[in-house]
């Protein structure tokens, strides 16, 4: 059952000045996210994954198109929001550290959204659940009494899922969310929010640079490049039959250390967004471009629900002979 | 002779919380021509381990043991004598290109002031080959670049003309300290080729610090782990990686989420992670510093710290256990 979808959305940020052209950093995105289900997002930085998740919770302006949970409709152009979607949509960010209030205790932190979305419930009633919620994350109750410099990234990262747990959203945003921690550490993370996953049903949008952690947590991958989903579709259809160029060029590029060779290199980067490449926006970096590239963009054609903006798809997957 | 020998290596800050020992008993050597990355956690010591090489630790810190290049000792040399070394012999990559360039100077003029000053080539001279140098980490459109500002370039170019300056005055060794950190997966890409062909082009040693053991593998004959400032193991990459002596190396392994040959396959529900946090540098006990996460701890583990020993051949681990687990 699909719970979030977005439609055609775009997140445009102006310029600081008339000089300044304004960038788009989304462009007409579309895509679903099914209930108690994750959702990957991949790609490089400034391909517009984070502005999208911030464009979900209100943090960039949604100028085009519109999304929905459940029976919440937020449209462009909105002020107002309905009320349950603050609640239901919540969001755990990059850098734990700075994502905590330093003044206040664990528990305060944890405590502070019941504080505006139950308002119903007494300050006892809020610390109670603020303790409960703290134990679910794997912080026993002598740590809630602690102040963020007293937690090590991991246990931050703890926090920070627990505050955005505690009003029981159906969508939690990560944005990044365990790529600032140690390797070791990095683990314990990805379980738990598998296992609070499982437990709560709650549905994920998982974004990520990091395509072995995507991979692994996610039902269903979508990967981004400037602003543009390029390819969507189930784990298995994305890792396994990439149908864009620069899926597998991505792949190609991740180091592994059962590899014992160098990972393969794309040309060139990732081209600015106040000006991407006419047609395929791909194309300046792909091996694979021809005239057709550059006169129109690619649409995003199904195969089996399996998404993939590319002219060239079915010539260039189709299985070698032999 | 190796061309870098270090022995007993040991970084020690002081303030007025006491003493702290961020590295300690570190050795290795190094022949020239080859390679050694040094892998570890944040707060394990390996970036410190580096800058001791160079001098480059700081005031407050107290250095101890031996770091000899070519026999030479480096350690204790008055600052005019390192300057002869640094960047001539030995020569540094940082982890944010950002931050090691000038904002306020342009590229040229932070290359060619490495071979005027330092080699007292005249400003043509230097501005040659500094285009030639710039041409040889494959930027495009060299002469151009020259006259950019920092900010003007993307990280991947910044990081290669921090390579190129790093490259001028022909090194024996190059130390890259997380090179390739800030940068995109594709752009990492380009720069570990980078830093391979070149390797092989200039026939450099090279010390690569991370904490990515997939870097590891494609640039690296040689891998030393570091937990909590102390060697925990070493030996051939292809070796290490496939049957790791101590926990810690095999605990790292198995909690990155891997693709594997056959990505299309669903992964293991779980990820099988370390338990715990690594301590801060200098806060161990008596004990080995692993023990407190270590799911093969007994007797020995806390009383007293393993000896990084040699075992079967060129490897070397600190591990109490008596067979790998």
């Amino acid at each position: 059952m699909t719970l979030l979808g977005v439609e055609d959305i775009d997140v445009v940020y102006p310029g600081r000045s008339r000089k300044d052209m304004p960038v788009r950093a989304v462009d007409g995105v579309s895509l679903t996210v099914d209930a108690g289900q994750t959702l990957g997002i991949v790609g490089e930085s400034g391909c517009g994954k984070s502005s999208l998740a911030r464009a979900l919770i209100g943090l960039a302006p949604l100028s085009r198109g519109e999304f929905r949970l459940g029976d919440s409709i937020v449209r462009a152009g909105e002020r107002r929001w309905p009320r349950r979607l603050r609640e239901e949509i919540q969001m755990v960010f990059q850098d734990p550290v700075s994502a905590l209030d330093p003044r206040m205790p664990a528990w305060q932190i944890v405590a502070e959204p019941l504080a505006i979305h139950r308002p119903e419930l007494n300050a006892g009633q809020r610390r109670e659940r603020s303790m409960a919620m703290l134990d679910r994350v794997g912080l026993t109750a002598d740590l809630a009494m602690r102040y963020p410099h007293q937690f090590s990234g991991g246990q931050c990262q703890r926090i920070a899922i627990a505050r955005a747990l505690v009003v029981e959203p159906r969508l939690l945003i990560c944005d990044e969310a365990v790529s600032a921690l140690d390797v070791s550490v990095q683990a314990q993370i990805v379980n738990l929010l598998a296992g609070l996953q499982d437990e709560l049903d709650l549905a994920i949008l998982f974004i990520s640079h990091d395509l072995a952690v995507v991979h692994h947590l996610s039902q269903r991958v979508a990967v981004m490049y400037l602003g543009q989903v390029v390819e969507s579709g189930t784990r298995e259809q994305v890792y396994g039959l990439p149908a864009h160029p620069y899926t597998r060029a991505l792949l190609a590029a991740i180091p592994d250390p059962a590899r014992l060779e160098l990972p393969a290199v794309l040309d060139g980067e990732v081209p600015s967004p106040t000006d991407p490449p006419g047609g395929c926006r791909f194309r300046t970096r792909c091996p694979h471009a021809i005239a057709l590239c550059a006169k129109s963009p690619p649409p995003a054609v199904a195969v089996n629900g399996h998404h993939a903006a590319c002219h060239r798809r079915d010539e260039l997957t189709r299985p070698a002979p032999g | 002779m190796a061309l870098l020998d270090v022995r007993d290596l040991s970084v020690t800050f002081s303030d007025h919380h006491g003493r702290r020992r961020v590295v300690d008993g570190l050795s290795y050597s190094l022949d020239a021509g080859g390679s050694l990355a040094i892998v570890g956690e944040s707060g394990s010591g390996k970036t410190q381990s580096a800058l001791a090489l160079m001098g480059l630790c700081g005031p407050t810190a107290d250095v101890g043991g031996s770091v000899r290049l070519d026999g030479r000792e480096l350690l204790g040399l008055p600052w005019p004598a390192l300057q002869q070394i640094r960047g001539q012999r030995i020569a540094m990559v940082f982890q944010d290109p950002m931050t090691s360039l000038n904002p306020y100077r342009r590229i040229g003029g932070q290359m060619t002031e490495m071979l005027t000053l330092r080699k007292g080539l005249s400003a043509d001279a230097a501005r040659t080959e500094c285009l030639e140098m710039l041409e040889a980490v494959q930027i495009g459109d060299p002469s151009n670049r020259f006259t950019q500002f920092p900010h003007e370039l993307s990280g991947g170019i910044r990081q290669r003309v921090m390579i190129a300056i790093a490259l001028l005055g022909r090194p024996d060794l190059l130390v890259a300290d997380e090179p390739t950190t800030a940068l995109d997966v594709t752009v990492q890409a380009q720069i570990l080729r980078l830093l391979a062909d070149l390797r092989r082009a200039m026939g450099m040693a090279t010390l690569l610090i991370t904490h990515d053991l997939g870097l590891v593998a494609g640039l690296c004959d040689e891998v030393l782990v570091m937990y909590a400032g102390r060697p925990a193991e070493q030996g051939p990459v292809d070796d290490v990686f496939a049957r790791s002596l101590h926990p810690y190396t095999r605990g790292l392994l198995h909690s990155v989420p891997r693709l594997g040959r056959d990505p299309g396959r669903a992964p293991p529900a779980r990820l099988q992670a370390i338990t715990g946090s690594p301590p801060a540098a200098g806060d161990a006990g008596p004990g080995c510093a692993f023990a407190p996460r270590c799911a093969y701890r007994f007797g020995p583990c806390d009383e007293k710290q393993p000896e990084f020993a040699a075992v079967a051949g060129s490897r070397r681990v600190a591990c109490h256990l008596e067979s790998p687990p």
